[in-house]
């Protein structure tokens, strides 16, 4: 059997939905929803913010590459690795997707 | 200044041989390859996807074939060192029952699905589309008589269609991230006992070998370290450009 866009479109998109419920994102709204969108709430919901600890001047921002952060902070950067990283790939081939569905 | 990587397959397609040029198991990268990579390029603009860098980011996957088709100094050594692992393990593993999430453009793929004794199941995604509609019919890939392959959904996968049954199945870890091990699980039940599994990009394009720390921050992490706790498995993984996992399920 050829490949059959209505079950690659079917795949990705129950992946996606997944994906927007764990950001706060709702299905029903993707008409409206853009990338941006997407990627603006998991950057919203999933960013490191860094111990303010100061740091040597010219040696980085605080909490940056000469700061500290705990586990919780590098947890939360994990996630936004992954949650981004899934996004770009589930919308792009969407696209491809529904171009020849 | 090209990839330390692309210089170094350079050497891998020197000194490895796989065929002759115009004869069997043809891993050469030459006009067909290019023609494919020139028409999945043209597809995608085609198809007006978002090149933004917030719809791409930094993710290689989506800016592969740009890159391939920009030709990138070292390219067709980084895409012949890939596919030469991809037919390494498989000649290794002598396999008759093939699950593949990547249909390669390669002339030794295609010799495979004309072999008889031989069946290939190839996953319903992408790449099976960029597969049938710009490798296919190239001429001289289309002369082969007798091309067979069947096509699994995700779906099917994810419910156990064919579990056990396959001894060699090759994925791409973009192809079982997610926010669980689900995807990974349902492909490793696909195994039959003293089956090998490939998993291509097991080090992100190599970004999981930046430093140590990635071993607690990469994203993939998570599902390189759930493969090694799994009791009925043996796994190597391999440090190459893009990172390469070979699973044998033991029991």
């Amino acid at each position: 059997m050829p490949y059959s866009a209505a079950d690659d479109l079917t795949q990705i998109e129950y992946d996606l939905a997944n994906l927007l419920f764990s950001i706060g994102l709702d299905w029903a709204d993707i008409g409206t929803i853009t990338i941006d969108s997407i990627i603006d709430r998991i950057r919203d919901n999933y960013t490191m913010q860094p111990m303010n600890i100061t740091t040597p001047t010219g040696e980085g921002t605080a909490g940056g590459a000469y700061g500290v952060t705990i586990g919780a902070e590098d947890h939360i950067q994990t996630q936004h690795r992954l949650l981004a990283r899934m996004a770009r790939q589930l919308w792009y081939r969407r696209n491809l997707a529904l171009g020849v569905s | 200044m090209a990839h330390p990587w692309f210089e170094t397959n350079k050497v891998v397609m020197e000194l490895s041989k796989v065929g002759a040029s115009s004869s069997s198991h043809n891993l050469n990268w030459n006009s067909h390859s290019e023609d494919f990579t020139n028409a999945i390029v043209a597809h995608h603009a085609a198809m007006n996807s978002d090149r933004r860098a917030t719809a791409i980011g930094a993710d290689i996957e989506l800016t592969w074939w740009t890159m391939l088709n920009s030709k990138v100094a070292g390219w067709d050594a980084n895409v012949f060192a890939s596919e030469l692992r991809f037919v390494l393990f498989q000649e290794l593993a002598q396999a008759t029952n093939y699950l593949l999430a990547l249909a390669q453009p390669s002339e030794w793929l295609v010799e495979t699905m004309n072999d008889r004794s031989k069946n290939v199941t190839v996953v319903n995604n992408e790449w099976l589309y960029n597969f049938e509609q710009f490798f296919l019919t190239i001429p001289e890939i289309a002369a082969y008589a007798d091309t067979q392959y069947s096509t699994v959904a995700v779906q099917d996968v994810l419910a156990g269609t064919g579990a056990g049954t396959y001894d060699f199945i090759q994925i791409r870890m973009k192809d079982v991230l997610g926010t669980s091990t689900k995807k990974l699980d349902a492909y490793l039940s696909m195994l039959s006992v003293g089956g090998l599994m490939q998993i291509e990009d097991s080090g992100s394009y190599g970004s999981l070998y930046g430093n140590h720390a990635q071993l607690v921050w990469h994203p993939y992490t998570k599902l390189n370290r759930h493969l090694v706790a799994q009791d009925n498995l043996t796994v190597f993984h391999l440090a190459t450009d893009d990172g390469t996992t070979v699973i044998r399920r033991d029991s």
